[in-house]
């Protein structure tokens, strides 16, 4: 009972973490209706950053997480205005070629210029392990899955309570139409992927500080995808129930299955559970249904 | 006063669409754009609000002007911006966004969430359906609730003219009629101006008072809405009017003959 317990604590807090790396992503999704392949690798970039900034301001993490951001929100407004917007009337498909195409640049050049050598990132959250009744938690993990959420919930207000978001939920509904009230659809996009640049500084600093930062990090990008598939690709709130379900999931393999069948199931765990969703609810559990009405 | 001069738009750079129309809509005045299917009516009104860029379409003759000023080549939002507002075919709300929510969009370019909350008083007003279901989503309505909705939005962006493309497609007569009438009091009470593409000529007749005919991308005919009524033509194609059991489709053979008669 209490492995069971601590899986299932273990699963939610990291949960959270992947539901964060979901909502750049979901972002981008709601503000723009891209699909965004690199949002793993921008994730690494901005852990980078984060690393580099850190070095360099003497370990002030306000300053590197700060500087790591507004550097962000210039790279997602590049990347809008470069490399999608000339492409903005031509089929899905060859937007999402070419995110995946910046993926592969970023993750080719990040190595370049930093090397591929581990960096650690210095932690603000208190260290140590908490233990409530045989249950332990690592403190840092704790405190990053609090910030994650506070940092979800902030989005989550933002699309439901301002202007802009509820510009950007037009958009994604009806781009033309929302063209048609006077919305700027150019603007909305590059301030979709602007915040998602925020929120890939972010994501690479709270993954950076628990699993470091190394060239490897891009590659939990992949886990957006049954995250974002069990939750729906445009709703925050999915994300965050794709999320914590991924991680359970995936803690669950880890603890029970790994021993019998000699480890690596907990990494194919998440997929498994992608299919078999997919299956029964194509939309995702919290996607849009196309609304019918008979 | 909204003119247009000579208009031609081609599609994809190939494609001539509308080939010299010309008309003109006074301020409150309610004006009727009439066509059968494919006649370009929709080309025309996508030409006046700046999202015919969007389709690839492009303006390569004559004039669009709005009070004086050039709309030609101004992107949709500044269109927007000076009151020129176009309600889509096919009424294409947020489906899911509340319908409170979707009035907000339209509300956009009032530059702030407060300032758009405080208009919502107008359109509740002229539909308290809307009212009743405004925490409901826009993509669970009836058509004709959809339609009010469309409506709605462009009334919630301030505009001086709004540019209603068949806001009576698919619904029951009765609600044509409700949702005409309202059109007819925002006109009547806001100074709303309205140009009013209609395949339902029965219906648009009823409320302009002053009609054009469009067909194949040229205006064929024009004049008030008792002529347009009158006129034996327009009563057989579009008011249905032909004799018993033999509704003819405009692209009747004997359609030929009669655009001669008309442009003779
Ligand atoms: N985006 C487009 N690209 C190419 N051709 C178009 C486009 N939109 C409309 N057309 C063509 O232009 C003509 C007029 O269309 P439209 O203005 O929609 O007519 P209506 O609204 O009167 O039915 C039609 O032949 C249609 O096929
Ligand atoms: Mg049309």
């Amino acid at each position: 009972m209490t492995l069971f317990l601590q899986l299932l604590v273990n699963g939610v807090l990291i949960g959270i973490l992947y539901a964060l790396l979901a909502l750049g992503f979901v972002l981008i999704a709601k503000g723009s209706g891209v699909i965004n392949f690199a949002q793993g690798e921008l994730v690494l970039l901005g852990g980078y950053l984060v690393a580099v900034l850190l070095g360099a301001s003497g370990e002030n993490v306000f300053v590197a997480l700060g500087g790591a951001m507004a550097v962000m929100v210039i790279v997602g407004v590049v990347i809008e205005r470069g490399v999608l917007r000339p492409l903005v009337n031509e089929p899905l498909l060859s937007l999402v070629m070419a995110t995946i195409a910046i993926g592969t640049v970023i993750r080719g050049v990040v190595p370049l210029i930093w090397g591929t050598s581990t960096r650690s990132v210095t932690t603000v959250f208190p260290t140590g392990t908490l233990e409530f009744g045989g249950i332990r938690v690592q403190q840092p993990v704790l405190w990053a899955a609090a910030f994650a959420l506070l940092f979800i919930g902030a989005f989550a207000m933002f699309f439901m309570r301002s202007r802009m978001g509820l510009a950007m939920q037009a958009v994604s509904d009806d781009r033309i139409a929302s063209q048609s009230l006077g919305v700027d659809t150019r603007r909305i996009n590059a301030i979709a992927w602007g915040t998602s640049g925020v929120t890939a500084a972010f994501t690479g600093y709270v993954w950076g500080s628990v699993l470091g930062v190394d060239p490897l990090l891009g590659m939990i990008g992949i886990l957006v995808f049954p995250v974002v598939i069990l939750g729906g690709i445009d709703s925050i709130a999915g994300a965050l129930v794709g999320g914590v379900a991924v991680g359970i999931v995936e803690g669950m393999a880890g603890g029970y299955l790994d021993p019998i069948v000699g480890g690596g199931f907990s990494l194919v765990a998440p997929l498994l559970l992608l299919l078999i969703v997919l299956m029964v609810r194509p939309y995702g559990l919290f996607g849009r249904r196309e609304i019918e009405r008979v | 006063m909204l003119t247009l001069d000579g208009v031609e738009v081609v599609y994809n750079r190939v494609a001539l669409v509308l080939k010299g129309v010309s008309l003109r809509v006074e301020e409150g005045s309610i004006v009727a754009l009439l066509g059968a299917n494919g006649a370009g009516k929709s080309t025309v009104l996508k030409t006046i609000s700046g999202l015919l860029a969007a389709e690839r379409g492009e303006v390569v003759r004559g004039e669009v002007n709005w009070q004086g000023k050039s709309l030609l080549r101004m992107p949709a939002s500044q269109v927007v911006e000076r009151g020129v507002v176009q309600v889509l075919e096919g009424r294409r709300v947020f489906e899911h966004l509340t319908v409170e929510q979707n009035l907000l969009v339209g509300g956009y370019r009032r530059g702030s969430l407060r300032a758009a909350r405080q208009a919502l008083d107008v359109p509740y007003a002229y539909f308290p359906r809307l009212k009743e279901r405004r925490a409901q989503r826009a993509g669970l309505l009836s058509g004709g609730e959809q339609q009010m909705l469309a409506i709605s939005r462009a009334v919630m962006s301030n505009c001086k003219l709004a540019l209603l493309d068949e806001p009576s497609l698919g619904l029951a007569p009765m609600l044509v009629e409700e949702i005409f009438e309202i059109v007819q009091r925002l006109n009547a009470d806001e100074g709303l101006t309205v140009l009013l593409v209609e395949q339902n000529a029965d219906a648009a007749l009823r409320i302009a008072q002053h009609g054009y005919v469009l067909e194949d991308g040229r205006i064929v005919l024009d004049g008030t809405a008792e002529e347009l009524r009158a006129n034996q033509d327009v009563a057989e194609f579009y008011l249905g009017l032909a004799g018993v059991g033999s509704r003819r489709s405009f692209r009747d053979v004997k359609t030929y003959r009669r655009r001669k008669r008309w442009l003779g």
